[in-house]
């Protein structure tokens, strides 16, 4: 009886765990992630891409404050803390007992040494936000003040949250920071091999203050194509990527048993730029005919296939605390045209395409990217709207560096701007400050140094020029949400969508990452041992599985068919076409050399 | 009996796009020991293509449909591969038409000849390459030349080389297929008399092919002439130039300048050469002969002995009417 | 002798410099400038001041002439630079780049020539017969397909479903495999990308070869040599095939020299670390040294493989060359 009960009992909970998904074990050996670009030294100066360079960069160092899975910066580093009331003093206290991988040591000297080091050798990301500390006492071991010239309402972002901290025994003799290679850090990973083009192979460091990571090493394989890294991962030589799956290929990896897919909100910005300086489109009935004319909606279902949002006018992202829900993105085709016909882009000599006020032909040319397809698709759909309102415009697509140059030339605003329309996307940092509306719609280069559409608006200015001088939270966040108003209406660019990141990894290998929002899985909570809400699109999918975890074997098993079908058919193809060839040329060899019929 | 090659009924076709061309159609004849034969006609008579099927040299598209071809009692046509490999060269070699050509460009001469040799007699490398030497020494070349590459010579020096290469083997019978073709007329002149020597000299028999009347007749003991892929008369040269039978052999006669006749007026034959796909049941030549009547539209004539030795296919010889 | 080669050098020195000039000024022509990828992404945050600065320091801020003369001297003193997009040293990149680049595109023309010679003398051989339209049909079909659609169809079947073999790289860096075992993890990711191009530059060969072999065929010397009784498989291998082999040889040294430029698009399906892909990314980022550099090579692979091929098809075809008869 009891024995029978035990038995039920483990049966039982046999049948429990069957049903949930596979948890990996507590320390995982090696794990392989896929990155797409040699990042050169990890360290701050010679990282190369803001994702997942940065990132990695991040395993090796540490910051005083991180960036949780919301983007809200929590303490790191720092201990305890405390920030005035006018925000111009920040009093940080570090943990004890943080030791650098060569044992020594992180004391507040290496903070003041960092934020200094910076300003004299500068790196742009880092240098600008250290430019309102005024000054910085190191009061102890581990405390550390800084004094502000002027209250900066994103210090905590950035720097803070941004600036990885540099050993001063190492970098104290370094002159030539963009040449230097060493990557010692304090970080939760030890970087123990590089090599160029191939791979960076990390070790765990055990000493880490915030407990040993859950991974002994990892190695990081560089795979410049993409659809190789797919074929890796499917394959099972990576456990998890870096680049997000496009649309198209999300079904293929969700139907794969043996992985994992996550999606979340992206914060990378697609819109159509378009050149304000130049006429028409200095014409503000112009500028919002095209936004009336693009079906926003539609490009996220026909070229996203879903996986994105649609862009908000006011470009700042709906997960923004800052966002203004009042401002509703407009495709109305109808009222495009009347927009245009009432401000005198008429058709006068019936080809079908408007003239411009004084009656000169209209024919404009949107620039894009020629390396990617879903900015391509998009073009060219925007195009055909275009085109359909009366506005004659054709695609363009160049590379990249070419586009950069007619665009942006010397990513410098000040020297001017060659091109009508573009087809652009900013990348997620820009959506981390709702500050980032004055560096992309201020007129004054110096301050609006992304606005490469030379937009100019006295008006605005006058609104951005308050926003920098305004730190009460209340009265930042109605201006921000006038300016979303503003531009919304006055439309210097249109917002598309957030393209949606998809995140794919092998569960079995590791499941803990954290989705960052605007980011994905790849980054340093993933990899450090911390308490780990569930992952957002976790739920999502592992409803799906818990609800069909029968039917899931059934699903499983047609699935593989279907993954199996296409190998059948073509080793099918092949044998029939191998067979097909020996007997016809069995056959006709005798008959070719007696063909004479005499 | 001393007959070293008998030819009989030999018919060789080649299959085209437009349909069967009947290149070579029911030719019959001999050679004694000895003897040097001229195979006479106009280009794309058939004569190469004679040779060809003599050599079971056919290939996809042609094909020897019928005859016997006797070399010393063996039927070269039925004789397997191995049969016929054996007898290659040993038996029966051949002049080729061109040298230029016929000499492999990467191989030294030397080595081409000593090849043959090797291919069929039981000799040390050595005893080849003297024999070469030898060969060489025969044909007017300077036997240390055997190093030397084929286009390192000139044209004739070229042909005596083949010369040389189809002796290698002391064949029986030797066929030179419009050796002389190409060459200058006092080179000509030198190699036919090389051939002819060499022929006295090894008792060769010889098939002479040319379209090169005054040449043959100059050197040959009995001719066959061809016309369209028929052999229209065979006889010896003294019969063929006293008493040329057939309009065909009397019109290439007339058609011949003769040098010690100046003022002799060439007379050029009208008309061409019928197309020989799927030829109609006639006599090949009426088209262009000043004599045909109904029945040389309607059959082709048998090649009959008309006189002893004197063959000819003409059905003007039946009725006995003659210009 | 001497006198040959000396003229035949001159020659290929005026050749060389007119591509060193080439090679300089055509990626200059082009839009844009490499800022991008030497400053890094952030770089739309710089000042001009901060931009101005890095461009000096490349010496991408001085005249044309300037910029010309310091190229003409590194390459005297053999001094590649540094890539702008992977702040190395060009000459270690290189390094790394060339001997898979010369395993791959190598081992690819020494096996698609034999493939492609074997192939073409049996179809040439068989002329006319069901074999020779079979062959010519899989040939053609052969150079049909694009290489990028081959190797991925290979990688989707033979690595991703049947997972026989390994997605990508030369091999599995970073399991430290020593001594044979390195051998065959090497050889086992050689295999899909090294059939790829295979599959796809064997059809020229076979052609060429095929078309040769047709031509010889119909020469009298092979009637001769049957004439002679030489046996079919010698006439075939021997008289034959030397003869045939001669265009063919001249294709491949020709060829010999572009290996040094890898197989772009192969290299990028299988993330091969080869010179192709390497040469692409340094045109798209405008990383002149790099580009500069890795012309150079080809460059002067090229010259040289003609200048073996000059000297060695005498002793090929002893017709050309020799100036005596």
């Amino acid at each position: 009886m009891k024995r029978s009960a035990i038995s039920m009992g483990l049966i039982f909970l046999f049948l429990l765990s069957s049903l949930n998904p596979v948890h990996a074990a507590e320390t995982v050996q090696s794990l392989k992630v896929g990155i797409t670009k040699d990042e050169n030294g990890l360290n701050p100066y010679t990282y190369v891409t803001g994702y997942p360079g940065l990132d990695l960069v991040n395993l090796l160092y540490d910051t005083l404050f991180n960036l949780d899975e919301n983007n809200q910066p929590e303490p790191w580093l720092v201990k305890e803390y405390k920030v005035s009331e006018d925000g111009l003093t920040y009093e940080l206290t570090l943990h004890e007992n943080i030791k650098w991988h060569d044992g020594k040591p992180l004391t507040a000297n290496d903070v003041k040494f960092t934020m200094d080091y910076f300003i004299k050798y500068p790196k742009s990301r880092f240098t600008n936000p250290l430019k309102t500390i005024k000054s910085i006492e190191v009061t102890s071991e581990t405390a550390i003040t800084l004094y502000l010239s002027q209250a900066d309402p994103n210090f905590m972002i950035q720097p803070l949250a941004d600036l990885p901290i540099l050993p001063e025994h190492i970098w104290s003799n370094v002159s030539n920071p963009d040449d230097e290679t060493n990557a010692l850090g304090s970080g939760p990973y030890i970087l123990v091999e590089h090599k160029s083009g191939q791979y960076y192979k990390m070790k765990s460091n055990n000493e880490y203050f915030k407990g040993a990571p859950p991974i002994n090493e990892m190695i990081f394989p560089i795979i410049e194509d993409t659809t190789a890294m797919y074929n890796a991962l499917q394959a099972g030589e990576l456990d998890a990527i870096s680049s997000s799956i496009s649309p198209e290929l999300v079904e293929q990896f969700s139907s794969n048993p043996a992985l994992q897919v996550v999606r979340g909100p992206g914060y990378s910005t697609s819109l159509f730029q378009l050149n304000a300086e130049k006429y028409p489109m200095t014409e503000t009935a112009f500028r919002q005919a095209i936004d009336y004319a693009i079906d926003k909606e539609g490009l996220v279902n026909t070229v996203l296939l879903g996986y994105a949002e649609v862009g908000s006018p006011g470009f700042i992202h709906p997960s923004s605390a800052y966002f203004n829900s009042e401002v509703k993105p407009v495709y109305d085709k109808e009222k495009a045209k009347q927009i245009l016909e009432d401000a005198g882009f008429i058709d006068k000599d019936g080809d079908g395409f408007r003239e411009d006020q004084k009656g000169n032909k209209i024919d404009l040319t949107t620039l894009v990217y020629s390396g990617n397809p879903i900015r391509i698709r998009t073009a060219e759909l925007i195009s055909e709207a275009l085109n359909e309102i009366g506005i004659k415009n054709a695609v363009k697509a160049m590379d990249s560096t070419t586009v950069d140059s007619l665009m942006w030339p010397d990513f410098d605003v000040s020297k001017g701007r060659d091109y009508d329309l573009g087809v652009w996307s900013w990348s997620n940092t820009m959506q981390l400050f709702p500050d980032r509306m004055n560096d992309l719609f201020h007129s004054d280069p110096a301050i609006g140094s992304v606005n490469i559409g030379g937009y100019k608006n006295p008006e605005f200015d006058q609104m951005g020029e308050k926003l920098k001088g305004t730190y009460d939270e209340k009265e930042r966040l109605s201006l921000i949400k006038d300016m979303q108003a503003f531009v919304a209406n006055d439309a210097p660019i249109i917002t598309l969508y957030y393209q949606e990141i998809v995140g794919a990894f092998n569960p079995a290998k590791y499941d803990q990452y954290v989705f960052q929002v605007g980011k994905g899985i790849i980054n340093k909570l993933s990899f450090v041992s911390s308490e780990k809400s569930n992952l957002p699109g976790n739920e999502k999918v592992s409803n799906d599985s818990a609800a069909s975890t029968d039917s899931k074997t059934a699903n499983t098993s047609t699935e593989n068919e279907g993954n199996n079908t296409s190998l059948y058919v073509f080793g099918f193809v092949v044998l029939v076409a191998v067979v097909g060839f020996v007997l016809l040329r069995r056959k006709k060899k005798d008959k070719g050399k007696d063909d004479f019929g005499f | 009996m001393n007959t070293v090659l008998s030819v009989e009924n030999l018919s060789t076709y080649f299959k085209t796009d437009k349909g069967i061309a009947k290149a070579v159609e029911n030719v019959s004849f001999s050679l004694n020991k000895g003897e040097m034969l001229g195979l006479i006609g106009e280009s794309g008579c058939g004569k190469t293509t004679v040779a060809q099927s003599i050599l079971r040299l056919i290939e996809y598209p042609g094909k020897v449909v019928s005859g016997r071809v006797l070399l010393n009692g063996r039927d070269l046509i039925k004789a397997s591969e191995k049969e016929l490999s054996s007898m290659r060269w040993k038996e029966i070699s051949v002049i080729p038409q061109s040298a230029m050509n016929a000499l492999n460009p990467i191989f030294t001469i030397g080595d081409q000849i000593m090849e043959s040799i090797l291919l069929h007699e039981n000799v040390s490398k050595r005893e080849a390459l003297q024999r070469t030497k030898t060969l060489l020494e025969l044909v007017g070349i300077d036997g240390e030349r055997w190093r030397s590459y084929p286009h390192e010579f000139s044209g004739g020096m070229k042909q005596r080389v083949a010369i040389a290469m189809a002796l290698a083997c002391n064949p029986k019978l030797v066929i030179s297929d419009e050796s002389t073709t190409g060459l200058d007329v006092l080179t000509q002149a030198q190699v036919i008399a090389l051939i002819k020597s060499l022929q006295k000299k090894m008792d060769l028999s010889v098939i002479l092919i040319s379209h090169d009347l005054p040449m043959v007749t100059a050197i040959c003991d009995k001719i066959a002439i061809m016309y369209a892929g028929n052999i229209v008369e065979w006889a010896s040269t003294e019969d063929i130039l006293k008493n040329p039978r057939h309009p065909y052999s009397q019109a290439l006669l007339n058609a011949s300048p003769d040098l010690s006749n100046p003022e002799k007026e060439v007379v050029s034959i009208p008309g061409s050469v019928p197309n020989l796909v799927d030829f109609p049941h006639s006599c090949r030549f009426h088209t262009r002969c000043p004599y045909a009547y109904d029945k040389c539209r309607q059959e082709n004539p048998e090649f009959k002995e008309i006189k002893k030795g004197h063959y000819v296919a003409c059905f003007l010889e039946e009725e006995g009417n003659h210009g | 002798m001497g006198k040959f080669i000396a003229g035949k050098l001159l020659q290929y020195l005026i050749v060389i410099f007119l591509m060193l000039t080439l090679n300089f000024l055509l990626p200059r022509l082009m839009p844009g400038n490499p800022l991008v990828f030497l400053a890094g992404e952030d770089v739309g945050f710089m000042s001009s001041a901060e931009k101005e600065a890095i461009l000096d320091k490349y010496g991408l801020n001085d005249s044309i002439l300037e910029q010309y003369g310091a190229y003409i001297k590194n390459i005297f003193t053999g001094d590649f630079g540094y890539s702008y997009q992977q702040k190395r040293p060009i000459s270690e990149l290189l390094m790394e780049r060339l001997p898979w680049t010369m395993l791959l595109t190598g081992l690819g023309l020494v096996l698609s020539t034999v493939i492609g010679v074997m192939f073409g003398a049996i179809s040439a051989w068989r002329r006319g017969t069901r074999t020779d339209a079979n062959l010519l049909t899989v040939f053609m079909f052969l150079s049909a397909m694009p290489s990028f659609w081959v190797g991925m169809i290979l990688v989707s079947i033979f690595s991703a479903q049947l997972g026989w073999l390994p997605v990508f790289g030369a091999e599995s860096a970073w399991s430290n495999y020593t001594g044979m075992d390195r051998l065959i993890d090497i050889g086992k990711h050689l295999i899909l990308p090294l059939a790829t191009l295979i599959l796809i530059s064997v059809t020229s060969t076979f052609m060429i070869m095929r078309y040769s072999m047709l031509n010889v065929l119909g020469e009298d010397y092979i009637m001769m040599a049957k004439a002679k009784g030489v046996k079919e498989k010698v006439i075939k291998y021997k008289h034959a095939m030397r003869n045939a082999l001669l265009p063919v040889a001249t294709v491949f040294m020709l060829s010999l020299g572009f290996t040094l430029g890898g197989a772009t698009v192969i290299e990028t399906v299988f993330a091969y670390p080869g010179v192709g892909r390497l040469m692409f990314e340094s045109v798209l980022s405008r990383d002149y040294p790099l580009i500069q550099a890795t012309f150079l090579i080809i460059t002067f692979s090229v010259v040289i493989a003609n200048f073996l091929a000059d000297l060695i098809y005498p002793l090929l075809d002893p017709k050309v060359g020799s100036r005596n008869g």
